[in-house]
């Protein structure tokens, strides 16, 4: 009692302060630990909060465009306006050319046989602090989520009966690097942390033909990309800490170009190529004259993100994609 | 202090802070993304309004703790708890002894004690980050997050005069004695 009748709010101070200390000390085990008892208390109005949140946000850009997407329509209005003419002067090439998307989209199709668990999930919180790109969602150990499994938007959501092993059309959103008993974190693609084994899959385009370097029996020719010679190209994409990802060291031969696709690889947690974005951006890699760099933008609207899908795969499935080439 | 209704407080700016706050950021390729540090503001009007310098370390350790709760990202996968509110403390004991310099309702003085507050917090909390996180953290890595820290805080500086007279208005919720009243009623005594 004399203890607790001395006891004066300096002391308490200073016992903050060590304690601070000593949970900075305790590593990132502790901290998530404490995160996801704190989470539960927040989700409730937390939920509500993203809702409002995401709703004005959706309206904003509804509303408003910015210069430089602003720049991207009109640039996208003109390309269809040629490919139109296009197909008015040659409709044998538009046949061709229509064959192609055909194809492209069979190579998007459900997979089969590849057995995985989704696991659906709302997004009740953002980090409190802009440094990192995490959101805190309502499903946790309890729901069955592991950390490292990959966080997917889809268009099938509701279309999903019970057990059905795969999703269609589907982006990547991120990857869980936390998960409580109710909560779970999900790192977006946009982090500056998140790294992900992909795909740059140049599209084959004949209203824009493009020249690319062909290397067979060690030696290397110029030649059109077609639908024969289009090998996807294995990259490491990392996200740029803003809205977008990077993929560094693309040699300039492969003539990756604005509007090709980047598509997960394939592997690792998440063994079905799933998109990822489309490339926004080439530019000259300035360290490495032969190299390019590409920006990604997601083609998830991240910054309203509110429905996503957590996948768990309960078996490694056999290889189920074409051949990248190793860099 | 009246620590009943400053932890609702503390509540609801944790809250606004994860949720809808999140439409006051911006996203620069350049800079990265920049957002206002809700909690700053408050702790920047406590340092400035509450009399006793105890009070004004322990709230600025909650919120501190309510940020570090809420963020889980920025330097390697995860973040550790406990630097933000080491860093909001040694922040917050500046301000308070610096305030005594400034006429504390002037939007001038609001503003560049947040811009303070914040260089000092998020800089400290950045380079412990970096430092415990050393192993997935780069140099360059250091100085994006560092560059970020520097445009929150003077974002949060901009906002700091409007969330100043917001908190004035529920001031009597959580703030008992401020400074210098009680000083000046023993005085009239």
């Amino acid at each position: 009692m004399k203890v607790l009748a001395g006891w004066s709010k300096q002391r308490t101070a200073a016992l903050l302060i060590v304690a601070a200390l000593i949970m900075s000390l305790m590593g990132r085990g502790f901290a998530s630990r404490l995160r996801n008892a704190v989470q539960p208390f927040l989700s409730p109005f937390g939920g509500a909060g993203m809702y409002l949140t995401a709703a004005l946000r959706r309206n904003a850009g509804a509303q408003g465009l910015s210069s430089q997407e602003a720049r991207q329509l009109r640039e996208e209005v003109q390309r269809l306006i040629s490919i139109a003419n296009y197909w008015q002067r040659e409709s044998e090439s538009s046949r061709r050319h229509l064959d192609n998307v055909l194809k492209l989209r069979a190579s998007y199709d459900p997979v089969i046989g590849v057995d995985y668990e989704i696991i659906p999930a709302t997004v009740v919180a953002e980090d409190s602090l802009p440094y990192g790109q995490t959101r805190a969602v309502n499903a946790g150990k309890k729901d069955g989520v592991r950390t490292g499994s990959a966080v997917v938007l889809t268009d099938r959501s509701k279309a999903l009966p019970p057990e059905l092993p795969v999703v269609a059309t589907a982006e990547l959103v991120g990857r869980l690097v936390d998960a409580g008993a109710f909560a779970a974190r999900v790192q977006l693609v946009t982090d500056r942390d998140f790294k992900v084994s992909a795909r740059i899959r140049r599209l084959v385009d004949p209203n824009r033909p493009r020249e690319i370097t062909v290397t067979t029996d060690g030696s290397a020719a110029r030649e059109l990309l077609t639908e024969q010679n289009s090998v996807p190209l294995d990259v490491q994409a990392v996200g740029d800490g803003a809205d977008g990802m990077i993929v560094s060291h693309v040699p300039a031969i492969d003539n990756v170009l604005p509007g090709d696709l980047l598509v997960t690889a394939g592997d690792g947690t998440l063994p079905v190529e799933i998109r990822i974005g489309r490339v926004a951006e080439v530019s000259p890699d300035p360290q490495h004259p032969h190299h390019v760099t590409v920006r990604v933008r997601p083609d998830a609207e991240l910054s309203s993100l509110r429905e996503v899908y957590i996948v768990l795969p309960r078996k490694l499935p056999p290889q189920i994609t074409g051949g990248g080439r190793g860099r | 202090m009246r620590w009943v209704g400053f932890a609702i407080l503390v509540y609801v700016v944790m809250l606004l802070q994860t949720t809808v706050g999140k439409l006051l950021t911006f996203a620069f390729e350049s800079v990265g993304v920049i957002g206002p540090d809700l909690s700053a503001i408050v702790a920047v009007f406590l340092a400035l309004r509450v009399r006793e310098l105890n009070d004004v370390v322990i709230a600025a350790w909650v919120l501190g703790l309510g940020v570090d709760l809420g963020s889980a990202g920025g330097a390697g996968e995860m973040t550790v708890v406990g630097p933000m509110s080491l860093a909001y403390v040694l922040a917050v004991a500046a301000v308070f002894r610096m305030r005594e310099a400034f006429f504390r309702d002037r939007i001038m003085t609001q503003a560049i004690l947040a811009l303070v507050f914040c260089l000092l917090a998020h800089g400290t909390w950045v380079t412990a980050q970096s430092l415990l996180g050393r192993a997935d953290t780069s140099w360059s890595d250091y100085g994006a997050t560092l560059r970020q820290a520097a445009a929150l805080a003077c974002y949060t500086g901009v906002l700091m005069p409007l969330g100043y007279r917001l908190l004035l208005k529920c001031e009597r919720w959580f703030v008992a004695v401020q400074a210098g009243r009680a000083r000046r009623g023993r005085m009239m005594r």
